[in-house]
Parts: structure tokens; sequence; C-alpha cells
């Protein structure tokens, strides 16, 4: 496509995480002409793998929860630029105190047999609600997510014409704990179990999110890994773009943007280029495309109001990631334990979780109650030499709490924790993420914000970020915003970005 | 080459059935430069890469969150590289970070040297005469601005020309280098400087410790041992080297492999890391494809090459692991195996302070944009021939102050992306060691060794520099030879430029003589590792010299080379000398 003289690029994209990347591929591959900058030295933002010492830790994004289903996959041609996904026999275990163990998978029956040791009466309450979930996830929520959200209401009538978007609106309203209350779960460890789900990333479990409720149950138990370690999917579609034609700048923070007559022409970076574009996408938050980028005088009062309510995540992860000689094996009799893609251990009960959360909301915890784990090298035993493993300890964690002074304490619970349940030989490195080391990493995770800002009613579906900005375009002319804070939200679900390309693709008329 | 092969516009589709026209084993600067050139060229290219990472020595790593530091390369000297044009790294994202001094030199009695030397505009006789003297001062002066003049033509002719067949001939006095040199620095007799040392230069001219020194360093730490006749010329073009283009790509060396790695990938070339080469095979003494462990993302193992097998690998890895030995003679076998490694294993410190080390004595001499990229302490000629002698001995590694000189780097001073404002990063510090596998006490024993060394250093640093007091250093990194190569396997001894480069392993004789023009015994396999002339740096001129070899070799296949191609003046083609 030919760009106005004026102009250096079609579309400038701010950020080369996920969403970034997936947004600069799509309209590199449709022809326009694309600059993406990042800050950092390398793309890939939450899809990152550090080796240290022959180890490959993924510090932040692992699971891939819409692994092959997220259109960038095969839109992008990703597996010809080297993704390639791993799948784990079983999604997820839960290991309790006494030494029995919990083990879902995709496979319903196989899990309500499971959940049949504790409750059959709860195991005939996990097929129905299975059953019932798996037409939403196909005919709404995954389709949904890669299209621009519509306002609460015209959503509501389009679920009310069908019998599972009926089921579906009635349970959007509910809360995790409404949720399994109303599927009649009875038994206290199962119930845990199945809150940990949404727990495990820091959501409130009485707030009415009940719609994201199929995405994090079902999809979790089809997560994947990717071969290599996460960093290589960014790989992937970072060459997909490169191929296309699409310029890469790291190491190149963008710091403000250009505006002229009131609509925004390009960015400035704070190595001192300047690059114009008609369109220019940002992938950061609010707070600093709003605010930081464009400036505050810019902004309306309806749209300042709110990019200054935005909130961020009350909770956040601790990471510890070990590389070990040798396996790590837990001691339940049960080995199948051994090759579930994540274990939670920690607690046994429903009470338990909840009391968990509540110290964490408190900014209390200096220790770790709670963890979940993966050996990715199980799966994956690129991720490390041979005879070695590589163990990722993450711990859902305040914020607050001084982790520059007790981040090896902390580090030194999740492992006394570990080590009640698993076996395992030497550590030989060990490496921690605390929140405060993902925002310095990631700016755009302010206070350890993994998704950019907080799961609440009032910032997901039309209103993520805001009414004013989810469909991609915001008040201010040229500029667009389709970043984890935009609808529909945070992690690697491929959706933002995706939505940003078509959006900006209609605008530039390609 | 067989000219079976295919025509260049059909390089995806090739791509797609799993066949690709070359096949580029390791994503280092080496391995990503050749396949930027091929694929830009219009060939189907594929790189495979063992480690997760592409590029090799030009890696950055984040030990702590915001901070970037450099494992193995730091410096880029690379601005005479024809690749920068030819591939419009620019384009493709590369910027580089200039420092306005590279290096400064404090020695043990507080002798302090900075800027002049490296600073083309204050190099006046003046500010050396109080160092060694009017007469010699301007004539030092004289050598510097000469060559400088001619820079890029002396560091192309040096770096960036396929090295002659030995069998030739060629006198030396026709040799690239020395005719250039004739022409820059009148004052140097080119047969003398040929088969002197750079050693014997600086004597020559008289220079004073600690500018001496660090030009004895400057070349050890850039190759050519500065005691080995022979090797005056690159020794000397190692400090022109670091003159004629001082700095490092903005963010770190890991940027210059993006830019190269993005200019094959938008010109084609597939790229698969996690992917080590396990075999180079070999049929009726032609390379035809690899295979690659059964860990690789790739499902079909064997990668065919249609037109050849470029190894970017280290030599001895080449013909020793990958080429079966069945396919080799036995005398060439045994020479690859006698290849000497020594010399070049560095154990590499990286410190995250809160402050800037103030070296005492230079305050004014190090003020503003005068704060030197390098700072070497310890700079003594008797200090740095102890350690030479300690490394070459394989005795010890550095424990003792008396016996190594630091050179401490930071790019902070220029470049905002290294780490967050606040804090520093001094990265790297490198320090010589024997090679791990001659350690008198064995190959663990710089690694048993690391906070030992790392102590060690860190009183040298706070004895320099007085502010540098514990509570200033929030953490250390150390890497040492035995890791570097852990981490890379084309770092072989942890050694950074592969094989030493004396005069037997230089120019037409490196690695050896039969392999200097990158070809190889086998029939379709070329080199394009540091191991290869002009050794070790990311100056993409391996790459660039293995071009006019290729282009060559292709010419049944491509009738015509680029448009953006030009050659090196003084290139002898095989046909040529055929009929010189
Ligand atoms: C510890 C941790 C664990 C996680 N685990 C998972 C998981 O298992 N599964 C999952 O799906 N998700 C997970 N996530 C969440 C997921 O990583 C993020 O939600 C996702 O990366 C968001 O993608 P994004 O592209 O919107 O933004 P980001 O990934 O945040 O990328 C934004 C990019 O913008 C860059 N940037 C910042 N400022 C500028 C600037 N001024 N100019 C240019 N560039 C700039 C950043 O450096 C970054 O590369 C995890 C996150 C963390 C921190
Ligand atoms: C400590 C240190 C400091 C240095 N400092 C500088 C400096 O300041 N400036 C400078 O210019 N240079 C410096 N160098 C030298 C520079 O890094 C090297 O000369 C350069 O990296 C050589 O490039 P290459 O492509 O030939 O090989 P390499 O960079 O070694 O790349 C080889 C690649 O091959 C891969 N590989 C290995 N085995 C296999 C296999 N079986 N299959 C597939 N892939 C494989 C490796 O993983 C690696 O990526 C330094 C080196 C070291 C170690």
């Amino acid at each position: 496509m030919s760009s106005d003289a004026q102009h250096d690029y079609d579309a400038i994209i701010i950020g080369g995480g996920p969403n970034g990347l997936i947004a600069a591929s799509y309209l590199a591959r449709a022809g326009a002409h694309v600059l993406l900058l990042e800050r950092r030295i390398e793309t890939g933002g939450g899809l990152n793998t550090d080796e240290y010492f022959g180890f490959r830790f993924n510090l932040h994004a692992i699971y891939h929860l819409m692994a092959d289903v997220m259109p960038a996959y095969k839109d992008l041609d990703l597996p010809n630029y080297g993704l390639r996904y791993v799948l784990p026999p079983y999604g997820a275990a839960f290991l309790l105190p006494d030494n029995r163990s919990l083990i879902f998978s995709n496979d319903a029956t196989a899990t309500a047999g499971e959940i049949a040791k504790f409750s059959s009466y709860d195991a005939d309450r996990y097929m129905n609600m299975w059953n019932n979930f798996q037409p939403m996830l196909e005919q709404y929520l995954i389709p949904l997510t890669y299209e621009l959200p519509m306002p609460p209401l015209e959503q509501l009538e389009l679920m009310e014409q069908t019998e599972t978007g009926q089921e579906m609106a009635r349970i959007s309203e509910m809360s995790f704990v409404d949720i399994l209350d109303d599927y009649g779960f009875e038994n206290t460890h199962v119930r845990m179990a199945l809150l940990s789900f949404p727990a495990m990333w820091g959501l409130d479990l009485n707030e009415p999110l009940g719609f994201l409720y199929p995405l994090y149950l079902c999809r979790m138990l089809n997560a994947a890994l990717v071969k290599g370690g996460s960093h290589r999917m960014s790989s992937a579609i970072y060459r997909s773009f490169v191929h296309a034609g699409g310029i890469v700048r790291d190491a190149c923070p963008a710091s403000s943007l250009i505006v002229e007559d009131g609509t925004v022409v390009g960015v400035k970076t704070s190595t001192g280029d300047t690059f114009r574009a008609p369109l220019v996408i940002s992938t950061l938050n609010p707070e600093q495309t709003f605010i930081d980028l464009l400036g505050e005088e810019y902004l309306d009062d309806s749209l300042r109001s709110a990019v200054s309510g935005w909130e961020w995540e009350q909770r956040s992860l601790f990471g510890l990631h070990l590389g070990i000689q040798g396996d790590l094996s837990y001691k339940l009799q049960d080995t199948r334990v051994d090759n579930a893609l994540v274990a939670f251990m920690g607690l046994s009960t429903e009470e338990d979780l909840h009391s968990h959360l509540a110290a964490v909301d408190s900014g209390a915890s200096d220790h770790a109650g709670w963890i979940h784990v993966t050996v990715p090298t199980r799966f994956d035993p690129t991720q490390a030499s041979d005879g070695y493993n590589t163990v990722r300890i993450e711990s859902v964690a305040p914020y607050s709490s001084p982790w520059t002074e007790i981040a090896p304490t902390y580090a030194e619970s999740c492992l006394n924790l570990l080590r009640e349940y698993a076996n395992l030989e030497d550590v030989i490195v060990q490496r921690t993420c605390t929140p405060v080391d993902i925002e310095q990493r990631l700016t755009t995770m302010k206070r350890g914000s993994i998704k950019h800002g907080a799961y609440t009613p009032l910032q997901l579906g039309y209103f993520r970020p805001n009414d004013l900005c989810s469909q991609i375009e915001t008040p201010v002319p040229g500029l667009l915003v389709a970043g984890a804070s935009v609808y529909p939200g945070g992690m690697i679900l491929g959706g933002p970005g995706y939505l940003g390309a078509k959006v900006a693709l209609e605008l530039l008329g390609i | 080459m067989q000219a079976t092969t295919v025509s260049t516009n059909n390089a995806e589709e090739l791509a797609k059935r799993g066949n690709y026209d070359f096949v580029v084993l390791g994503a280092g600067p080496n391995g990503l430069g050749i396949a930027a050139y091929l694929s830009k060229w219009g060939f189907s290219v594929c790189v495979l890469e063992a480690r997760p990472e592409i590029g090799g020595g030009a890696e950055n790593a984040e030990p702590m969150p915001g901070f970037s530091i450099d494992p193995h390369a730091t410096y880029l000297y690379g601005a005479a590289a024809p690749a920068f044009e030819q591939l419009e790294l620019g384009k493709y994202g590369f910027r580089m970070a200039y420092t306005k001094n590279l290096a400064g030199a404090i020695s043990p009695d507080g002798g302090v040297f900075a800027a002049g030397f490296y600073n083309p505009e204050s190099l006046e006789p003046s500010s050396l005469s109080s160092l060694m003297g009017t007469s010699m001062a301007e004539i030092y002066v004289e050598i510097q601005k000469g060559m400088r003049a001619h820079a890029r033509d002396l560091l192309r002719a040096v770096y960036y020309t396929p090295p002659y067949d030995e069998k030739w001939g060629v006198p030396g006095d026709d040799l690239p280098a020395v005719k250039v040199l004739q022409q820059t620095s009148p004052v140097f007799d080119p047969a003398l400087t040929r088969d002197s040392s750079v050693l014997d230069i600086t004597e020559a001219i008289g220079l004073p410790d600690p500018l001496k020194a660090i030009t004895l360093f400057g070349s050890w730490y850039n190759g050519p041992h500065p005691f080995w006749k022979g090797m005056s010329i690159p020794g000397m073009a190692c400090n022109l080297l670091y003159t004629y283009s001082s700095g490092s790509p903005v963010g770190g060396m890991h940027t210059l492999a993006h830019s190269l790695a993005r200019c094959a990938v938008a010109n084609g070339a597939k790229i698969f890391v996690n992917s080590p080469v396990t075999e180079i095979i070999v049929q009726d003494g032609r390379a035809v494809g690899v295979r690659v462990d059964d860990t690789s993302v790739l499902e079909e193992k064997t990668v065919k090459a249609n037109l050849a097998v470029i190894s970017a690998l280290h030599v001895r890895q080449t013909f020793l692991d990958l080429v079966g030995a069945g396919h080799l003679a036995p005398d060439f076998l045994e020479r690859i195996k006698a290849l000497n490694l020594r010399g070049g294993s560095l154990f590499v410190l990286h410190i995250i302070t809160t402050e800037l080390p103030r070296y005492k004595g230079a305050e004014d001499a190090f003020a503003g944009d005068k704060y030197p990229s390098c700072t070497v302490i310890n700079a003594s000629t008797d200090i740095l021939m102890e350690e030479m002698r300690d490394v070459y001995s394989f005795k010890t590694h550095p424990t003792d102050p008396d016996h190594f000189i630091v050179p401490i780097c930071t790019h902070d001073t220029y470049d905002s992306t290294r780490s967050p404002s606040g804090y520093y990063v001094l990265s790297p510090i490198y320090v010589q060691c024997p090679v791990p596998e001659e350690h008198r006490d064995g190959p663990d024993a710089v690694n048993d060794a690391k906070e030992e060394i790392t102590e060690t250093i860190l009183r040298l640093l706070e004895q320099y520099a007085p502010n540098m007091t514990r509570d200033k250093i929030v953490a250390t990194y150390v890497n040492t030879p035995r890791d570097s190569e852990f981490r890379n396997m084309a770092f072989v001894g942890g050694n950074w430029y592969g094989l030493r480069e004396s005069q037997d392993e230089w120019w037409s004789k490196r690695p050896l003589p039969e392999l200097a023009r990158y070809r190889t015994p086998i029939e379709g396999l070329y080199l394009c590792n540091h191991t290869s002339h002009p050794g070790g740096l990311c100056l993409i001129a391996v790459p660039y010299n293995l071009m006019h070899i290729l282009i060559e070799d292709l010419e049944p296949v491509a009738a015509t080379t680029p448009g953006w191609w030009y050659p090196s003046p003084w290139h002898i083609t095989d046909a040529e000398e055929g009929t010189r």
C-alpha cells in the first residue's frame, strides 16, 4: 500500500508483547507498512523465556489457554515460523495434605471419575456443568473473544435467542462461588479445586465474573505449553511480521505521541527518533497510553475520568524458578500427578482458599501458603539440558509486600511447601520473580498487574478499558488501543491484537 | 556446484518442501550474516540454531529485571563492514550508541591516560608529549592520523578480503594490508612491520605506560597476542577497529543479531532455534543436508540443502562432531584436533551498582563526556606480562591482584536502555584465564574460584575507585569460560575467538591452509565461523568474505550477482589466479 508522503508508515504499534506483535503481523501481512516499537531489547512482552545456566525459565506467561483456537495461530501461519505446542496429559492436579489427589483433564468423564472419589454427587454435577459449558464455549465464548464487544444490552439480546445463550446469561451475573452453589457442588475439596482455576489468576471469587468461568476451567484443561518456551511463540509472530516486511525497533521506547490538530500523527521515542503514521496503536496500559504518551491535556472530561479511574489488579504473582538436577516427583502414590501441567498444593478446603486469599488481600502475606507448580521440562525436555529439569512455582501474592526484603524468605517458603509434597534433587539455580520484578521488566504491568488492570465488571467486556475505547478506536483520532487492558483482556488470548488489526485494516481501507 | 538446481525465484516453493538452497548451521553473527546475504540475494535459506535464542556471542541477558548485561561480546567494531550498506541493517533496526571516549587507563602508580588516544580531535602531540617526549609524540600522532585517514581501507584490507591461497605464493609485500599501510604510514617500513609483533612496535615508538599497556592489551583482547611475531599489522589494526567505531549497538550486542536476523527473515529465510544439528550428511563426497536432534521443533529431522551446507560452528565441531570421520582423511582430522585454543578464554564479571566508579586521580581526565566506556585498571606492561605468562602456562587464574589487569566496561553513559535510572551496570569486566581443559587444577578450577576472583576484582576496583564500597554494589554475576561453552557449544574452550590468532592461524593459514578460503574437503560444505579468517569479533567479515567464494562457485547457478553487492578491491578469484 502506498503511504502518504507525510507518513513514514501506515501504522505504528507501540509495545511488542503478544498483542502488539499480533496486530503488527496481521497488518503487515495485509500489505500495510508497519513499524513496531518495543521498549525492551527483545520483543515478546509477557512471552518471555530467559536462559539461565542452561535452564530456560518462562518468567511470565506459560499456560496457553487459547493455544490453537486463537485465529492468529492459523492466520499468521505460526507453525511455519517455528511455533509448536505441547499438550500435557492432565491439565491440573490438586495435592491434598492428607495424601489424596484430585486430577483434572479435558476428558470430562475421567475427571468426573476422579471427583467421584470425593463425592459421587459432585461428579454428576461436574458432568452436568461441563456439558453445559461446551456449547457456551463453542457458540459464544471462544468466537466472541475475537469480536468487538457489544454493549451489555445488545449482548443480552443476542444471548436470549438460544437456550445456551440463556444459560450463559444466567451464569454471567454470578460469581464463581455462586456458580458452584448453583450447580450444586457440595464437597469442600472439590469446590476448592474448582475455585482454584479462576483464583490462580488472581480473580476475585465473589465478583460477578461468571461468564469467565467456562473459559478458565475448560480452557485451562486444554492449556498447552510452547515448545522451547513461551518466547518461541513471540518469535514466531515476530518472524511472520518481519517476513511480511514489518519493521521492528527494539530498545526503542515510545516517549510521546505527536498530536496535530487534535489528531495523533506519530510517535516520538526516547532514543530521539520521530515516526509518523496515520494510525498509532498502543498496546500499553491506559495510564501509559493516555497520560504518559498522549498527555492529559488531550483528554476530554469523560476520557480523563475513565483513565484516572483505572484500577490495577489487587493480586499479583510471585514466581520461583528452579533449575534442578534429576527429576521432581510428587510423594503421592498416584504418579499421574507428575504428568499434570499444573499441580496445586498447600490448601485443602474451600475455606482454606478463601482465608488464604483474604490474607493475600490484607497485604500481610510474607510466606507462600498456596502454590501451583509446573515442571515444563517434563513435557518439553528442550527447556533444560539432559538430566536436568526446570520447576516453576507460582503463588498468588500482593504487590505491596516489601519484596526486596522478603523475596528470599518468601522463596524459601515456596520451596519448603513444595518439599512437603515432592521429592526433588539438587536445586542448582533459582530465580525469583516478585510482583515488583514484573513491573520492572514490563512497565505495562504496573503494580504487578499481569493483565494490565483489574478484572472487575466495570473493567471487562464493553467496559474494557472503558466504553469510549473498547471498540479499539479511541476518542482521539489516529489513536487506537489493543493491549491487555482492552477487550477481551489480558493473558495470551491473542484477542486485543487481533481486534486491533481488524479495526486498523478497516480504517486504512485495506 | 551442481547446476541441477533451481533458479532463485522459486525459493519459497522450495522451502515449503523442506528443501533449501542453503542450510546454515548456527545463528551467531556469522551464521546470521551469511543467511542475510544469501536470502537477500534470492536464495532460500534455513538457519538451524541449537540454543533457544539466536545471537551466539552477540547476546544480552537480563539477570535482574530492567538490567541488561553482555555475557559475551560487548563492543561493536564493525563499522568498516560492507554489510551495513549491503544488507541495509539500518532499515532492519540497527542503531549504534557511540561513546565519546572508548578507553581510559590507570596504572598502579597512578598514571592516567584518557581520551586523547581515542578521540581524533584531541589527538595532538602536545597531549602526549608529557608521556613520551615531543618527537616521539609527533611520530605517534602522525602514524595514528595516517592510519585513521585510511582506516576503512586498512580495515577492509585486513578483515574484509578473503585470504589468498597459500599455494599462490603471493609475496608479502603484495598482501592487501601491507599495500595500504605503505600509503598510509610512510614512517613504517612495511617489511619490518609485517614481521614484527605489536610489542616491537610499541617499543620502537617508545610508548610509555599506561598507553603501552593498553595498546598491548587492546591487541591481546581483540585477537593477536602482542608478542606474536608477524602479527603487528592485525594487532595494530585492532587498535584502529575500536577507534574507527567505538561503542555498542543501542540496547546491546544482541540487537546486531536482531538486525541481521530481520534482514534474513524479511527476505524469506527460515530460522529455527532449539534445533541442534547432529550430523552433516555427506553423500558421494558432497554435503547434501543435515540432521537435527530429535528434540528439534522440526518434524522432519533431515533438512536438505540443494546448493550448500554452511557451517557457522567452530571448526572442531564441524569436522570432529558433525561430519562422519569416514569422509575425511585421518591426517586432516589430526590437524583439526591439534588446533590451538589457548589465550581466548575469558572470565566475565558483571556488577550492578548505584554509582559509577570515580577513579582516583582521574577526576579531571574522566570528567563529563570523557568518562571512558572501558577503564583499564592495573594498566602496566609488567602486570600484563605476568598475566600472559599465567594464562599461557596454564598455571593459574587471576586471584593475585598484581597479576592481572582489568578492563571495566559500562555503556550507561551513552545508552540509557541498559539499566533503570539510579543504577549502573559495570558489564562486562573481562579477565583472561587458561583454557579450562588445560588448567593446572582441572577444568572446573575457575568455576570453583568464582567468588574468590570476584572478590579480588571488587577489591581492586575499590582500590582504584574508592567510592566503590560494598554498599554501592547491588549484585554481581559471573560467567566463566566453562559457562560460556555450556551456553554456546560453539565457544569451544570458552574461547572468544575460537582459535588463537597467531601467524600460523591467520589469513591464508586460518584455520588450516586448505580451509582458508572457506571451502572444505567436502564439496558443498563451507565454513563461516570465527575460526575462519579474520577470527573473532562481530565484524560481519567472515560472511562478506565467504560471499566472494560462493559467488565464484555459484556461477553456473546464479548468473548475476545482485546490484547491491561489491567485492573487496583486493579480492583474487581462483580463476584469476589461474591466469596470472
Ligand atoms: C508472572 C506472570 C505470569 C503469567 N502467566 C500467564 C500464563 O501462564 N498464561 C497467560 O495466558 N498469561 C499469563 N500472564 C499474562 C500475560 O503475560 C499478559 O497478560 C500478556 O503478556 C499481555 O500481553 P500484551 O501484549 O497486551 O502486553 P505485554 O505482554 O505487557 O507487552 C507490552 C509490551 O510493551 C512494551 N512497552 C512498555 N512500554 C513501552 C513503551 N513506552 N514503548 C514501547 N514499548 C513499550 C513492553 O516492554 C512489552 O514488551 C502472566 C503474566 C505474568 C507477569
Ligand atoms: C567473553 C567474550 C567476549 C567477547 N567480546 C567481544 C566484543 O566485545 N566484541 C566483539 O566483536 N566480539 C567479542 N567476542 C567475540 C564474538 O562474540 C565472537 O567472535 C562471535 O560471536 C563469533 O560469531 P560466530 O557466528 O562465528 O559464532 P558464535 O557466535 O559462537 O555462534 C555460533 C552459534 O552456533 C550455535 N551452535 C553450536 N552448536 C550448534 C549445533 N550443533 N547446531 C546448531 N547450532 C549450534 C551456537 O549456539 C551459536 O549460536 C567475545 C566473545 C566472548 C566469548
